[in-house]
């Protein structure tokens, strides 16, 4: 299968005024479509940091990553993470002060989508997540934390990528919840063809996923493929 | 925009405050900077109405006690005179840090002999004196000692009124502790003045057989009355001298038969004498000033006039009615004498005519001009009845001329001299100085001189106009103080402490520019629209709020020409406030500039963050 993503040799290095830091050292992976892949490892060792240049937020200091061949230095990364990677985030991140529909119709609004097309695909893709329809005009602080995760991924898929990058999705949910993201997540790669990069230390998470990568210090291994 | 607004909409609490505080801040802004601009349009119209002079007297040293033989009384009357080791000059008033607009001149006035021309008094009694002084011989009607009021027949009138000749009149020696007997079989000549009446044993007697015939004449003195610039008086053996003479064969060949024909000749000067005022602004003139003559024909002499030195002058309308003359024409000067001590209001009183002094000199002659000019009519004033002290009015038929265009100014037949004094030494300053003078006269000047300032109430307009200066000083202050305070406040709650939106943002794919405009664009909204409505109610109630309440409405008006209607008052009106818009324009404008200033600054801190770094801590 084609390689949505590949990571060559990518190191990063955090530089301040008096410091310099290197979270990321010489990482190289790659992922496709249609699965689930689990970085896992301690905090600060990285896994944050490599997401980041996943998501197309940063560029490394060395080493390449690609993009369907494409090399993420010379790509308009504003329009990658607008049309191509979505990120699900611990803490859901929704917009306090937009409705539950709000919230996904954002990113369509962003690629100028008509408001009447934009509101019929979010509602399509708040059904996708299960969320009920009572709760689409709701604010996300009236709703529960699995509940507010669904709507984040319903924000991440209405972008229409096919890259979906998750920080310790369920980071802040109980077991329940947990079980149904993560099941979410793994329709979303295997039935919508969807490359869903999860970075967790949760073993339930992990165990769910096609390939599981370890990061120590910095640098990557394989854990399970 | 539609975003942002839409999510500050749903925080109305804190959105709605944010908006009514920049209202409150623009309009303390803009009400604090229009009350400034009409306070200053106030200060800047009124300006030029006022006039800031000041008055310089010179300090006594001491005071000498001068007596006097008083017949009436049998003793000495004792009068006070002030003394000066020596005049301080106007050169003295020439100190650092002192600007003066005029001045500082210490002023003469002359005395203008033209008997060609009509004068008041001369007009109102065209016969001359009457009774009131004569040069005449006389016999005593018996032996007597003239420390009483004695009779004496008037054998020949020299110079006065001739209906008194063969008359008898009452006499007294009345300043001569010592009297000299007088025979009856003797003639004698003085110069007699009518000195009160009748005094004696029969005193009460006399009044009532015939009031009119009581009054009583005095012998005068022969002598001179001129002075050096320094003070010092001119020597004269006549001085202190005998006053009444004995008439015997070949009395007028004498010095002092010779006095008596002078005095004959020159008594009469007076009735034809016109004062002439020299000075450098017309303004520096206390009835001018205070607004008792006022310029209503013609113009004022204008500064290069005055600068020049032009023979032109200004004119009282008595005297150009008088005499037929009017605006253009030209009145000739013959100046006899110099007066540096007294004004031309005090030595040519309105009410009671000419104070007369000798106008004979040392040796004994009339005076004769010492300088002839012609002046141009520019300006003719009226008088109203002035001030109660007669130095600060105007003289009868008193001419005002450039001080320069006098040649003749080293003092010549010098008939009074003395320091400088309020009436005769003036100087203008800018308005609003008299601090700034004091100070620097403290500081350089010498201790002996006293000034008296006149502003016209412009210290107190200002003061007033200042207050509302420092109201809409603080005004401002407060406003900017708010405007800052919340710009940096909210700037913080809607830019800063949105981070993570922005964060978001930028992770679903927003540029760095869509998020300012996402976060920035309803925050500068609010600013630019709550300003501009704070603006707009600041000018509004700074139209309301009347600046010329700080002060009183009236006020004494400059010296200008004008009429005699309102020439003491200033009426104060309010001013319009000027460029309001302009002003409630540029606070908006002001305030929005520093709140998107502030809010950008806050904004690009926040882009610099990487999102991940932000929204993946938690």
């Amino acid at each position: 299968m084609k390689k949505m993503i590949e990571a060559v040799n990518v190191s990063y290095i955090y530089q301040t005024k008096y410091q310099k830091t290197k979270a990321l050292s010489e990482v190289s992976c790659s992922f496709e479509r249609g699965k689930v892949y689990a970085i896992t490892g301690k905090s600060g060792s990285g896994k944050s940091t490599f997401l980041s240049l996943l998501a197309g937020l940063d560029v490394p200091t060395e080493g390449t990553l690609n993009i369907e061949g494409e090399d993420m230095r010379k790509m308009n990364r504003d329009a990658y993470r607008l049309n191509r990677a979505s990120v699900i985030y611990q803490a859901f991140h929704l917009f306090p002060l937009l409705t539950v529909l709000e919230n996904v119709m954002f990113p369509m609004e962003l690629q100028h989508v008509p408001k009447k097309e934009a509101k019929a695909r979010a509602q399509e893709y708040l059904k996708k997540v299960d969320l009920p329809e009572a709760l689409y005009k709701k604010m996300p602080s009236m709703i529960s934390g699995g509940e507010q995760q669904r709507v984040a991924i319903a924000r991440a898929i209405a972008s229409g990528g096919e890259i979906l990058l998750a920080d310790e999705p369920t980071g802040n949910l109980d077991s329940q919840n947990e079980k149904v993201i993560v099941e979410l997540l793994c329709k979303l790669a295997h039935e919508d063809n969807y490359a869903v990069i999860v970075v967790t230390h949760n073993e339930t998470v992990a165990a769910a996923a096609d390939v599981v990568y370890g990061m120590l210090d910095g640098t990557l291994s394989v854990v399970r493929e | 925009m539609k975003n942002s607004l839409r999510q500050m909409a749903r925080t109305p609490i804190k959105t709605t405050l944010f908006f009514l505080l920049n209202v409150l801040a623009a309009l303390l802004m803009t009400l604090g900077v229009c009350i400034w601009q009409k306070s200053s349009s106030m200060m800047e119209k009124y300006e030029d109405q006022f006039v800031t002079i000041g008055t310089v007297r010179q300090r006594p040293e001491s005071f000498e006690q001068i007596r006097t033989w008083d017949a009436e009384e049998k003793s000495y009357s004792i009068f006070k005179r002030a003394q000066y080791t020596s005049y301080d000059t106007v050169e003295d008033l020439d100190i650092p840090g002192v600007t003066y607009l005029a001045g500082p001149e210490q002023r003469a006035h002359y005395g203008s002999y033209t008997p060609q021309y009509i004068k008041f008094w001369r007009n109102l009694y065209p016969n001359g004196l009457a009774t009131e002084a004569l040069v005449a011989e006389f016999t005593p009607l018996e032996d007597c000692i003239p420390e009483e009021s004695v009779k004496i027949r008037i054998t020949k009138v020299l110079g006065g009124d001739s209906r008194l000749e063969g008359t008898t009149l009452w006499f007294c020696d009345h300043d001569n502790p010592e009297p000299e007997m007088l025979y009856q079989d003797k003639t004698y000549a003085a110069f007699l003045s009518c000195y009160g009446y009748f005094h004696g044993e029969r005193a009460e007697e006399v009044r009532k057989e015939s009031p009119m015939m009581s009054l009583e004449y005095a012998p005068v003195s022969l002598s001179s009355q001129l002075y050096r610039l320094d003070g010092s008086v001119i020597e004269d053996p006549f001085r202190d001298g005998p006053e009444i003479f004995e008439v015997t064969d070949g009395f007028y060949e004498t010095d002092a038969g010779r006095r008596l024909l002078s005095l004959v000749e020159t008594r009469t000067y007076w009735w034809d004498m016109q004062p002439v005022t020299e000075t450098n602004e017309t303004c520096l003139l206390m009835p001018f000033y205070n607004g008792d003559a006022y310029i209503t024909e013609g113009r004022d002499i204008s500064g290069e006039e005055y600068r020049d030195g032009a023979k032109v002058c200004l004119a009282p309308r008595s005297f150009m009615e008088n005499n037929g003359l009017s605006l253009g024409d030209q009145i000739q000067v013959q100046l006899l004498y110099t007066d540096t001590r007294w004004t031309a209001g005090w030595r040519f009183d309105m009410e009671n005519g000419a104070s007369v002094g000798s106008l004979i000199d040392a040796e004994g002659n009339s005076m004769e001009p010492f300088e002839t000019s012609a002046y141009t009519v520019v300006g003719i004033y009226d008088t109203t009845v002035g001030d109660t002290d007669l130095s600060f009015r105007s003289g009868t038929d008193e001419l005002i001329v450039p001080m320069h265009s006098i040649k003749e100014r080293s003092g010549k037949n010098l008939q009074s001299c003395g320091p400088m004094m309020d009436a005769t030494t003036s100087f203008r300053i800018p308005n609003g100085t008299i601090e700034e003078f004091l100070a620097a006269w403290e500081k350089y000047g010498t201790k002996d001189l006293e000034f008296t300032f006149y502003d016209r109430g412009y210290t107190q307009l200002k003061a007033g106009i200042d207050n509302m200066k420092n109201f809409s000083l603080v005004l401002l202050a407060a406003g900017v103080i708010l405007t800052g305070l919340l710009l940096v406040f909210y700037s913080y709650l809607f830019v800063t402490r949105q981070m993570k939106r922005t964060a978001v943002e930028r992770s679903l794919g927003m540029t760095r520019g869509q998020c300012r405009r996402s976060i920035l664009s309803g925050f500068i909204l609010i600013v630019l629209i709550g300003s501009m409505a704070g603006a707009a109610g600041g000018m509004h109630f700074s139209r309301s709020i009347s600046v010329k309440n700080a002060a009183p409405d009236y006020y004494d008006s400059a010296y200008s020409v004008g009429k005699a209607v309102d020439i003491n008052e200033v009426v104060v009106e309010e001013t319009p406030l000027k460029n309001g818009i302009g002003i409630a324009v540029c606070c908006s404008l002001l305030i929005t500039a520093a709140g998107t200033g502030i809010a950008l600054m806050r904004m690009n801190r926040s882009l610099k963050r990487e999102p991940m770094e932000i929204l993946c801590r938690e």
